[in-house]
């Protein structure tokens, strides 16, 4: 669209300033971005700000969001914010610096993280929130970017608002996990309490909800940790294969691996405890 | 994106193996504290998983010994695993056919 008004909507995340783009009308749905990636927001960004530009087509009512040559037509303003959250981790977490960036959870306690690699729907971000009642601190429930660090390879910190389901919600409410929302008039989206600080890595357990399943707890070699670190990587923009290949065998080498199938969250917590228990590679 | 294949062993295709076995030079080979390892394909940015005795098996498999040689040395070497000749064959047979050997020198490709 040419001669509408715009407003920019600036935010840095992971590190990476980020400008939203936008109409300034109709701009009921701002106030509900601001809100989502709320502890991400900045008064302005920098000229060489990445930018994903929002437009609206009056004629067919759909909102247009364009980051990277693709574009994405959306007609529901709750499916846009959604989807505009999604692109800014995304274009966060392809051009920060870091070793790795996964998709994971993760908590720290005595300053060793535990990172929860895995997809979604397998139960990662349930045990990260819910860890935080047993001594735990947050660090981040799905995004875990991974830097070098003297310590060790470390999880960064990253308050992206939480997806929670309903019947995880119940769970956590009941084990009195401090939650914040929801969050933009979304159901599913909270704010967990504020993320600790970055913490190397001690331990690496990839999740799998699996309600109708057996609890099993299975040590993985050091190379199976590296394909499951792998596997779980996003691609970085920073970061060469290569490079990331690397890191990843530092971090196996760095932390045992394990893989858990739990079936119930009291089931995945004990497991994990078990888990824990062990001393850490210093 | 890299893609890994699962660690190799179990049940492979009756494949016609290489008289002398030769990995492919370009795949790079991490031998973990634990004794398993991670293969790297730059090729086609694949990896692959091995056991300890996989990865002994993909050292062995240097274009200079035949798979039986491969598979008697792994046997003195390993007296207390059963038909480990056998499974010196199955890993020969995976690398086989995920690409990973080339011909040795004197040996027409397949």
């Amino acid at each position: 669209m040419t001669n509408v008004e715009q407003v920019d909507l600036a935010f840095a995340v992971l590190g990476q300033p980020i400008v939203v783009r936008a109409p300034a009308q109709p701009d009921a749905w701002h106030a509900r971005l601001r809100a989502l990636l709320a502890p991400f927001a900045v008064a302005a960004a920098p000229a060489e700000a990445e930018v994903i530009g929002v437009d609206y087509t009056e004629a067919d009512g759909l909102w247009h969001v364009t980051y990277d040559k693709f574009s994405n037509m959306i007609g529901d303003e709750s499916r846009l914010i959604q989807h505009i959250e999604w692109q800014v981790f995304t274009c966060a977490v392809q051009n920060a610096p870091g070793a790795l960036a996964l998709h994971g959870g993760a908590v720290t306690r005595a300053g060793r993280a535990l990172l929860l690699p895995g997809i979604s729907g397998t139960g990662k971000t349930t045990l990260s929130l819910a860890l935080t009642t047993q001594g735990w601190h947050y660090l981040t429930d799905d995004i875990a970017l991974l830097d070098e660090t003297p310590a060790g390879i470390a999880v960064r910190p990253c308050a992206r608002c939480c997806h929670v389901s309903e019947a995880s919600l119940a769970q956590l409410t009941d084990r009195g996990t401090a939650l914040e929302g929801p969050i933009a008039d979304l159901p599913e989206h909270f704010h967990a309490a504020a993320p600790s600080q970055a913490a190397p890595v001690g331990w690496i357990v990839a999740p799998q909800f699996t309600p109708d399943g057996e609890l099993s707890l299975t040590p993985l070699t050091q190379a199976e940790t590296v394909a499951l670190l792998i596997t779980s990587a996003f691609r970085q923009n920073t970061r060469t294969l290569r490079q990331q290949w690397a890191s990843a065998i530092a971090l196996a080498r760095q932390a045992p691996g394990w893989r858990l199938t739990f079936p119930t969250l009291a089931a995945g917590l004990a497991a994990l405890d078990q888990v824990t228990t062990k001393e850490p590679v210093p | 994106m890299v893609v890994f294949h699962s660690t190799f062993g179990g049940t492979v295709m009756s494949a016609v193996l290489p008289d002398r076995p030769l990995h492919r030079a370009e795949i790079e080979m991490e031998i973990m504290p634990d004794g398993s390892a991670v293969l790297y394909d730059p090729r086609d940015d694949r990896g692959h998983v091995l056991t300890a005795v996989g990865a002994l098996v993909w050292d062995m498999c240097d274009g200079s010994q035949t798979v039986a040689a491969i598979g008697a040395e792994l046997a003195t070497l390993l007296p207390q695993v059963a038909d480990v000749a056998g499974t010196a064959r199955e890993l020969v047979a995976s690398f086989q056919e995920l690409d990973l050997l080339t011909a040795a020198p004197g040996e027409e490709t397949a």
